[in-house]
């Protein structure tokens, strides 16, 4: 046993009780005076988005909306953290689904696991941003998302927790056809092409249970896969059953196909509604003059009104030199309203944030946002109204009070039209 | 004797610690790992027939497909737990396998790699139209059934050692012989008294059997899986990719290659389409002038030539 | 559905059949000659069909002179391709090459995603959306205009074989590739020749796809899986078997689709070819040992 400087009477316990002691209030003063807890270096957002695959056009805009906000908020230097009282610059990690829902789901469980984003944004179309917003709910990351007919996202799940969906109701987005052709002369018998994927099976039973109520008769329904190329058969049966209105949902590509068959068999709808498909301007490029006419329900048009909308539309087509499509302003507005909610929050604590987002009330330059709908109100509606092709521009034709244009009716003769 | 025993005993060690990994690891790291043992299941199933038995099959996504639906319609509709319903999955999948295997197993070679990659996308259609398996929408999992990430790190695991030990073993066996055999010469094996067709169907059954079962797990993991991606060829071509790089027709070679492939697609995730054309040029490459594989150049290394023979069980 | 809806989807099918022949041409050839399964077959027609779209877009001329422009770049393409990259693994069975074309579609497909980006295209003209009456039937322009180019093709292809020196060497080296050689001809040249040729079919089959239909990068693996529904009823390397594989294929979905539905048209061809597989393994009119 060594000797020590430490005895063993009554004293030696003084020492190390009284070192301690010094070393606990020094500890403490230490710790009052230590800086606060650094602010983050950055806040990571995440987005698993189809760049490629049959809905790149939706991604592309997508792209450009969450990408915009993202940059002018870094412009005045970040989202301000109250809880740091310093402002954060944000960064956007964008990663490709493929239109693929599994992808969507493996791309959204890397931003989680592997790149701890801070809060997410949704991809495009119900198949894919369910996918990516079960990973988040399942996960505590929040996320808010567009691009997803209501019904369809509400329907996916009992209650979401931490996801959020900014678009229009397929209930009411299901009446616009009709309300539409009310406004003119028509034999009121419709034929329905719907694809087999969620959008079209909602849509189409919606379609289906509405037109009686508004008068109108579903003459043929035909449904099919996505991908599908050849619609001769499907065509030839509408013809058969006289219907002068066309609805159909679904992707662009196939609603390309079929509008080039129908004219290539002469079959000539007086009024052609083309859901989803018939939207973004590829639908324009690949028919020109023969898309003249066709319609597709819109939620957001830059003469609406809502503050901001017609700025954003000049600088998608100046930055981008494409023309501009109703989804700019939908992810937009949805990437602004989760970095308000993370700025409301003043940090970057998940419950803080979902908190935040839930309390949005605010006007944004796709129209107003609150959420209201479904299980514990996870979802904000758009308001909706119809839009046609003219001169390859979208004007709104219905309701009459945000009309920029009249109603084409019926669909001009195909030899006036194609080139 | 002492290489045996060095390979045996880097085995238990790295298999230790595979076992107590998650007790530190990164969940990142966990999910990287299920993906890779996942490719390892896959590639190991698809070696069998492929590689060692020279069925080059381009349509084991109908297996890895029929395994996901059936748990998912177990699990969803008949409310049968997890595991078995995966299990349901791989018996499935291997029952399918045997009846095709009755038709398919006339076409030869070429004929029956296309033939296999026709069968499979008219599964697909199939699925995507049948409404009584949900057609497009598919089939989506009840929220909150299913388990946490490091239950499914462990499962994983399982099938990916299992399907390597299992590979292993049958190497020994007869049923081993006669597949080398017959991926030789079918026709001098058939005359040296091999009853190939049995042959060719047990190893067929067996990689159905991993397939599904992986496809199984796997659609528990995703919560909710449809027709268009769960059936799709993409998978078929990573395996493909994976075996093939790793160094087909050897045990250590699917593993290697799974190992490869998963970390080159993770590391390029944010370049997805660069990442493709950079596996598809590593294929090609491979097959003009490495044809066995990772591994295979690896083993015949005369620096490791000697572990080598201690590992590969030809 | 009626009677008349099922004729009108025979003869749509019927003339839409001319296209899968020409189609799954270059496959059939490449097969026949060389045993090489050209799974990136689908990527050659969809190449086709992007260079035509820009060409024909940019100079402002009819897709179907534009073609004479995409023929010869396809053709340099594949003799490149076989040249440099299938020549090299000929001589290890049937998987190398078939692999190697794998990897091949994979990197084209990738590198149209890269180049081009992922929007539908569509070759459009005044009349790629006119109709006519066939028989009391309403057809698709192009599908007739397809039909009419098929025979014309065929013709052509089958002149090419049994006239010119190419034509012939082709045949020799295809029924005895010992001897050819021993007779002076360069069978790798010739390899590559016939995938070069094949390729020029691809050109004129890609400009049909891109005018009838619309096309994407992914575009390539649904038409290869007809090609090869196509080849497998009509038999490798049978020129007049493809077009009449393509026929048939076109009219059995037609007739199908109208009866089972649209949504398993696909499947119709599969199918058939997994029948004709199991039934006779070397086609409909394939010669016998062609397998």
């Amino acid at each position: 046993m060594m000797s020590s400087q430490w005895s063993t009477k009554k004293s030696s316990i003084l020492r190390p009780v009284l070192v301690s002691a010094t070393m606990f209030v020094l500890g403490l003063a230490l710790g009052a005076c230590a800086p606060k807890v650094e602010a983050p270096a950055e806040i990571v957002i995440g987005a698993s988005i189809p760049q490629s695959g049959v809905l790149a056009a939706f991604g592309s805009y997508e792209e450009w909306g969450y990408t915009t906000a993202v940059n002018e908020a870094n412009t005045e230097g970040g989202v301000f953290l109250s809880e740091f009282d310093a402002r954060v610059p944000v960064r956007l990690i964008l990663y490709d689904d493929e239109s693929r829902p599994e992808k969507a789901t493996e791309n959204t469980e890397r931003l989680v696991l592997r790149d701890h984003v801070n809060a997410l944004l949704g991809s495009a179309t119900p198949p894919l941003v369910i996918s990516g917003a079960v990973v988040a709910d399942r996960e505590g990351v929040p996320m808010v998302t567009g691009i997803a007919p209501i019904r369809a996202f509400l329907g996916a799940t009992e209650q979401w927790t931490w996801v959020w969906d900014i678009f229009f109701d397929e209930l009411k987005m299901t009446e616009q056809q009709f309300l539409t052709m009310d406004m003119v002369e028509s034999n009121h018998k419709v034929a329905l092409f719907t694809d087999n994927e969620q959008d079209g099976v909602v849509m189409g039973g919606l379609w289906e249970e509405k037109a009686p109520q508004f008068g109108y008769e579903i003459a043929y329904h035909a449904s099919f896969p996505v991908g599908t190329t050849e619609y001769g058969d499907l065509i030839r049966r509408a013809q058969e059953a006289e219907a002068e209105i066309i609805i159909a949902q679904m992707i662009t590509p196939d609603a390309i196909a079929l509008w080039r068959q129908m004219q290539a068999l002469d079959y000539r709808p007086k009024a052609a509604f083309f859901e989803k498909g018939g939207e973004p301007v590829d639908w324009w490029a690949a028919h020109e003059g023969a898309a003249q006419g066709t319609m597709v329900a819109g939620y957001w048009h830059p003469a609406m009104g809502f503050p901001g909308a017609a700025e954003l539309r000049d600088r998608f087509e100046q930055e981008t030199g494409q023309t501009y499509s109703q989804h700019i302003a939908d992810t937009y507005a949805a990437a602004l309203v989760l970095l308000d909610g993370i700025e409301r929050a003043g940090s970057l604590d998940p419950e803080a944030i979902n908190a935040a987002i839930a309390e949005t009330d605010t006007t944004y330059v796709v129209g107003p946002v609150k959420f209201t709908e479904g299980a514990g109100a996870h979802a904000a509606v758009l308001p909706i109204s119809m839009l046609q092709w003219q001169d390859g521009d979208l004007e709104v034709v219905y309701p009459a009070d945000l009309a920029t244009a009249e109603l084409i009716y019926p669909l001009p003769p195909w030899s006036e039209v194609s080139d | 004797m002492q290489m045996r025993w060095l390979y045996r005993g880097t085995a238990i060690a790295a298999g230790l610690g595979l076992l107590v990994l998650p007790l530190g690891a990164s969940r990142y790291l966990l999910f990287l790992l299920y993906l890779i043992f996942m490719d390892i299941s896959l590639a190991q199933s698809w070696n069998l027939v492929g590689g060692y038995t020279g069925l080059i099959s381009l349509g084991h996504a109908a297996f890895f497909g029929l395994g996901a639906y059936t748990a998912a319609i177990l699990i969803r509709r008949l409310g049968v737990p997890f595991l078995p319903s995966a299990l349901a999955g791989g018996l499935v999948a291997a029952a399918f396998s045997a009846v095709i295997a009755v038709p398919t197993f006339r076409f030869r070679g070429i004929y029956f790699a296309i033939g296999s990659l026709i069968l499979a996308e008219a599964l697909r259609i199939w699925m995507i139209n049948w409404e009584l398996t949900g057609g497009a929408q598919g089939i989506s999992l009840p929220a909150g059934g299913a388990p946490g990430l490091t239950e499914f790190y462990y499962i994983m695991l399982l099938i990916a050692a299992g399907s390597t030990a299992l590979l292993v073993v049958i190497l020994r066996t007869k049923l081993g012989v006669g597949l080398r055999a017959i991926r030789d010469n079918e026709e001098v094996a058939q005359n040296m008294g091999v009853n190939t067709f049995r042959t060719k169907l047990y190893a067929f059954m067996l990689s159905a059997f991993i397939t599904g079962l992986t496809g199984g797990v796997h659609a528990a993991r995703l919560g909710v899986i449809e027709p268009y991606s769960i059936f799709s060829a993409v998978r078929t071509i990573s395996t493909v990719n994976t075996v093939i790089i790793g160094g087909m027709g050897t045990v250590f070679g699917p593993i290697l290659g799974a190992v490869f492939i998963t970390l080159l697609s993770e590391g390029l995730a944010e370049f997805y389409t660069f990442h493709l054309m950079i596996t598809g040029l590593i294929f090609i490459l491979v097959i003009r002038f490495v044809p066995s594989g990772m591994w295979g150049r690896i083993r015949t290394s005369r620096l490791v030539g000697r572990i080598g023979q201690a590992v590969t069980v030809e | 559905m009626t009677a008349s809806t099922l004729i009108a989807g025979a003869i749509n099918g019927l003339l839409l059949g001319g296209l899968y022949g020409i189609a799954a041409l270059g496959l059939s050839m490449v097969f026949g000659v060389m045993r090489l399964v050209n799974v990136a077959h689908g990527e050659l027609l969809v190449l086709a069909a992007y260079l035509n779209f820009f060409i024909s877009r940019s100079l402002g001329i009819d897709p179907f002179l534009a073609t004479l422009l995409v023929a010869p770049l396809l053709f340099l393409i594949g003799y490149a391709l076989q040249g440099w990259v299938f020549n090299p693994v000929m001589q290890g069975g049937l998987e190398p090459p078939l692999l190697t074309a794998f990897g091949l579609s994979i990197i084209a497909q990738n590198l149209f995603i890269a180049v081009w980006k992922v929007n539908t295209r569509t070759i459009t003209t005044g009349y790629t959306e006119s109709g006519l009456k066939l028989l009391g039937v309403n057809v698709p322009l192009m599908y007739a205009v397809a039909f009419g180019m098929s025979l014309l093709l065929i013709l052509g292809m089958h002149l090419f074989m049994s006239r010119t020196y190419a034509g012939k060497a082709i045949r020799a080296a295809t029924q005895d590739p010992q001897t050819a050689q021993a007779m002076g001809v360069d069978v790798k040249r010739i390899y590559a020749l016939t995938y070069a040729v094949g390729a020029c079919t691809a050109a004129m089959g890609g400009t049909l796809i891109g005018m009838t239909f619309s096309f994407i990068p992914a575009s390539g693996l649904p038409w290869l899986l007809k090609g090869f529904v196509v080849v497998v009823l009509g038999g490798m390397g049978s020129i007049g078997g493809t077009l009449a594989g393509g026929l048939l294929l076109g009219t059995a979905e037609g007739f199908g689709a109208a009866i089972v539905g649209t949504g398993y048209r696909d499947m119709i061809g599969y199918l058939i070819f997994l029948a004709v597989l199991v039934l006779r393994p070397r086609g409909l009119f394939g010669r016998a040992g062609s397998e």
